[in-house]
């Protein structure tokens, strides 16, 4: 209903917007920073049950990747939604840790994959149970995992370890990191 | 000693006040006109293409010629909007001083990397030195290209929501290829350029907004995996990806302009013309001089982006697909057979835990649906899924690889490929016979797709349609009389599944020259909306479809001015061969005010579409209208008959 108010007005008012006539003038260059619908939606779809934060592990504060984690870890996958609808992009001035970024809490070398795998929890849990795909592949390669394959037959054969209970993105993210500092192969070919 | 003090302090600040002013009036212009610059060598630069791109000059439909860049930072020069001499002579003279500018305080060459690289290497650093300028470290920059390690560039069109017709303008943003080793296209960054919502700006506001340019258009680097998720998995659009032939000197230019872009200034956004298409197009021209891409008129729809560049030979050297969530779900529950079915059903049912399944393939799919289901977002329906999904992936763990064994899957449908598709105007010709009277039709519209045209390219089995004028001749009277303005016309046919029921629907607003009235040349205002169902026959080629719709009408033909009623409308379209398209259809109309009279109408159509080419399309149409109660001949000449002969372009 919303695209078709849009498209409706759309058609009245294209002549005038063709024209480019009634220009708005911006005083302030700055874009006006909002969180998205989406990212409104995605805090309440990505949590599964209460997440309890695990002792010892870092909060994530995300800026320039547009992360965030509350307190109680639950995550927010504050990744804008550029799509044609609109919606806030965060400028390159918001780039890792250089502008408006309070902490950058991971160590640099768990940044990527941690951030990683709040992105892609979902697709990363089934491709992890399944030992193979494309995504799974990024995440070893974010963890420095060369053999994708050995780390693919880790994940499906310590599936049930690594996501049991009342898993997070983070929680997993470590205890793969555990698992592969557990296997000898596996810690030769990754750089953990 | 204090007095000294003081008076030194003056002198100081006289001294500097002179040179400031000394810069400040006579910047490099004069200088270039003393002879470090020649004015010849200055005049040509200033008109060189390479600088208008940079500075995103564009003609515009009156000839004249100013910067698409709506920010005053992004310029030098108070002229530089329209004068790229002023700009350019302006610029000069900035890298020489230690100003701080654009939204991350940097220094001028920090903030304009490509305009200082150009015009070193246009200059020479000897002319440079002369000007007092010299190179500096630009730490942020130097971090943001790291990020990127850019090596190539991919234009990157994502399709339209399924059950959406609005959304199939699509969007379009690029990856940059990192030159990674062993590299995953997942964790490429990308580059996309939207416009910047706040969150209270709800339907009207942001229409209204849109359209008249009231959003600003933002640059934003995001890691290709979260836009892969974005559109293939919360939205189920498929992704197209462009490989296109741009070097790692290229695509540097290109985020060097984009920086340049980003950290200084803004675009005004506006839905039809300076959009992410039209940006995007702009940033490719500076990092290939030699490609033309912006020569668009009126306006811009993303797919076209994906035209203009595919239309230059050579630019694209590889195209990748990327199905949607959706899409995928399904090819794996296709591919069930009908044991396996049952048990997909007992499994996401409740009826059987997981952990008593023994078929990988079974489980696959009830992880696959899941994961599409939870994407909708339903927070309820997904807190009770959840313990269900887990216990599905945690048994397909334990299960061994489906290898080899494995059904083989039947391929993603394509369809949405862009550059395939028709383009958007048309222009055709008809000729037809009404009773007994012959008419020959002129048509055109601006865009874009209507339900006879061949899918490819678009949401199959949809239509949005914008202006267009159908006028009609007839020869015996030698009258032209206006068949139809279409204001805009939108419909979803979204077949049922066993999975999904969505409802279809239909908008139309229009002005029409109506055949159940005794009079050949009167019109009427006419607005429908209704919805209903659509189901498949057998075959995702065929569909039949049921519309309730509620009609209503304003003209002066009809007695009281206006009339209104229920419509119901059955129908089928048959597409056996993606360039043939058959549709039939019966309507019963009714009209409520007319109390006195037959009630009922029936109008009966029957329409087929042939593709001769990706432009060119032949429609034959046969029409009846008639009191749907009345055994009685009708008083109307309620036959037609047409062929028809459009051209896209």
């Amino acid at each position: 209903m919303k695209i078709l108010t849009i498209v409706l007005l759309a058609l009245a008012l294209a002549p005038a917007a063709m024209a480019q006539t009634a220009k708005k003038k911006h005083k302030t260059a700055p874009a006006p920073q909002a969180e998205t619908k989406q990212a409104a939606k995605a805090t309440k779809t990505n949590e599964e049950g209460p997440s309890g934060g695990v002792p010892g592990e870092p909060d994530i504060d995300g800026c320039g990747l547009g992360w965030q984690v509350t307190d109680s870890q639950s995550i927010i996958g504050a990744i804008t939604r550029g799509t044609t609808n609109g919606t806030v992009p965060p400028s390159f001035g918001m780039t890792s840790g250089s502008l408006g970024c309070k902490k950058v809490p991971f160590t640099k070398r768990d940044q990527a994959g941690a951030t990683y795998a709040v992105s892609n929890y979902d697709s990363l849990r089934i491709e992890m149970a399944e030992g193979q795909g494309e995504v799974l592949a990024a995440f070893a390669r974010t963890l420095g995992c060369g053999d994708t394959a050995a780390f693919g037959r880790m994940t499906k054969k310590n599936y049930g370890t690594l996501l049991e209970g009342q898993s997070t993105p983070v929680r997993m993210f470590y205890k793969v990191k555990q698992q592969i500092q557990l296997d000898p192969a596996l810690t030769a070919s990754c750089a953990v | 000693m204090p007095a000294k003090k003081t008076l030194m302090t003056i002198g100081a600040a006289a001294v500097l006040f002179a040179l400031v002013s000394i810069s400040l009036s006579m910047p490099t212009a004069a200088r270039a006109d003393a002879g470090v610059i020649d004015r010849a060598k200055l005049d040509a630069l200033a008109r060189s293409p390479y600088w208008l791109r940079l500075l995103h000059y564009k003609t515009g439909w009156l000839g004249h010629t100013r910067s698409l860049v709506d920010g005053p930072e992004f310029f030098f020069s108070k002229e530089g909007r329209t004068d790229a001499r002023a700009e350019l002579v302006a610029t000069l003279a900035a890298f020489s001083k230690d100003l701080k500018v654009g939204r991350l305080k940097q220094l001028p060459q920090c903030a304009f990397p490509e305009r200082y690289r150009y015009l070193k290497s246009e200059l020479g650093p000897g002319v440079l030195g002369v000007l007092g300028i010299k190179d500096q470290a630009c730490p942020q920059l130097e971090e943001f290209l790291a990020s990127f390690n850019a090596k190539s560039a991919t234009l990157v069109f994502s399709s339209a929501y399924p059950n959406s017709p609005g959304s199939m303008f699509g969007h379009t943003f690029l990856r940059i290829n990192s030159n990674a080793t062993e590299k995953n296209d997942l964790l490429d960054q990308g580059l996309s350029f939207a416009a910047a919502v706040p969150k209270s700006d709800g339907g009207l506001t942001f229409a209204l907004k849109g359209m008249l340019g009231g959003y600003i258009g933002q640059f934003a680097r995001v890691p290709y995996y979260a836009k892969v998720n974005e559109y293939l998995n919360s939205e189920s659009r498929d992704l197209w990806e462009y490989d296109l032939n741009l070097n790692a000197e290229e695509s540097q230019r290109l985020l060097l302009n984009a920086w340049e872009l980003e950290t200084n200034s803004w675009f005004d956004y506006f839905f039809f013309d300076e959009n992410c298409a039209y940006v995007l197009l702009s940033l490719l021209e500076v990092a290939k001089p030699d490609w033309q891409l912006t020569d668009f008129s009126i306006y811009v729809i993303p797919g076209e982006t994906v035209k203009a560049v595919t239309r230059i030979a050579g630019a694209v050297t590889g195209v990748k697909f990327r199905p949607s969530l959706r899409k995928k779900m399904y090819q794996r529950l296709d591919a069930l057979d009908g044991r396996q079915r049952e048990l997909f059903f007992k499994v996401i049912g409740g009826k059987m835990p997981p952990a008593e399944v023994g078929d990988a393939e079974v489980l696959e799919s009830v992880a696959s649906y899941l994961h599409y289901e939870k994407q909708k977002g339903d927070v309820d329906a997904n807190n009770k899924n959840a313990p269900l999904l887990q216990a599905t992936l945690l048994r397909r763990s334990q299960l061994g690889d489906v290898g080899p064994a494995r059904r083989p899957l039947r391929p993603v449908l394509e369809d949405t490929r862009p550059d395939l598709g028709h383009d958007p105007y048309r222009v055709g010709t008809s000729s037809g016979v009404r009773g007994s009277g012959f008419f020959q039709e002129l048509n055109f519209k601006f865009a874009f797709h209507d339900l006879l045209n061949k899918d490819q390219g678009y949401l199959r089995f949809s239509e949005i349609d914008f202006p267009g004028a159908t006028v009609r001749f007839l020869p015996k009277s030698g009258v032209w009389n206006i068949e139809q303005v279409q204001g805009l016309a939108l419909t979803s046919l979204f077949p049922m599944t066993f999975l999904e029921r969505r409802p279809s629907w239909k908008f139309n607003l229009d002005y029409y020259s109506p055949k159940d009235l005794p009079c050949t040349t009167c019109q009427l205002g006419r607005v429908q909306a209704g919805a209903g169902a659509t189901a498949e026959i057998f075959s995702p080629n065929y569909i039949v479809y049921a519309l309730g719709l509620l009609d209503f009408e304003v003209g002066s033909a009809v007695r009281k001015g206006f009339r209104w009623g229920p419509q119901l409308q059955v129908a089928t379209i048959l597409n056996p061969w993606p360039d043939y398209k058959m549709q039939c259809a019966a309507t019963l109309i009714s009209d409520l005010l007319q109390a006195d009279r037959r009630k009922l109408y029936t109008l009966f159509e029957w329409n087929h579409s042939l593709a001769l080419s990706k432009d060119w399309e032949i429609r034959a149409g046969f029409s009846a209208i008639s009191p749907a109660n009345s055994l009685m001949g009708s008083p109307i000449d309620s036959k037609e008959g047409k062929l028809t002969l459009n051209f896209y372009f």
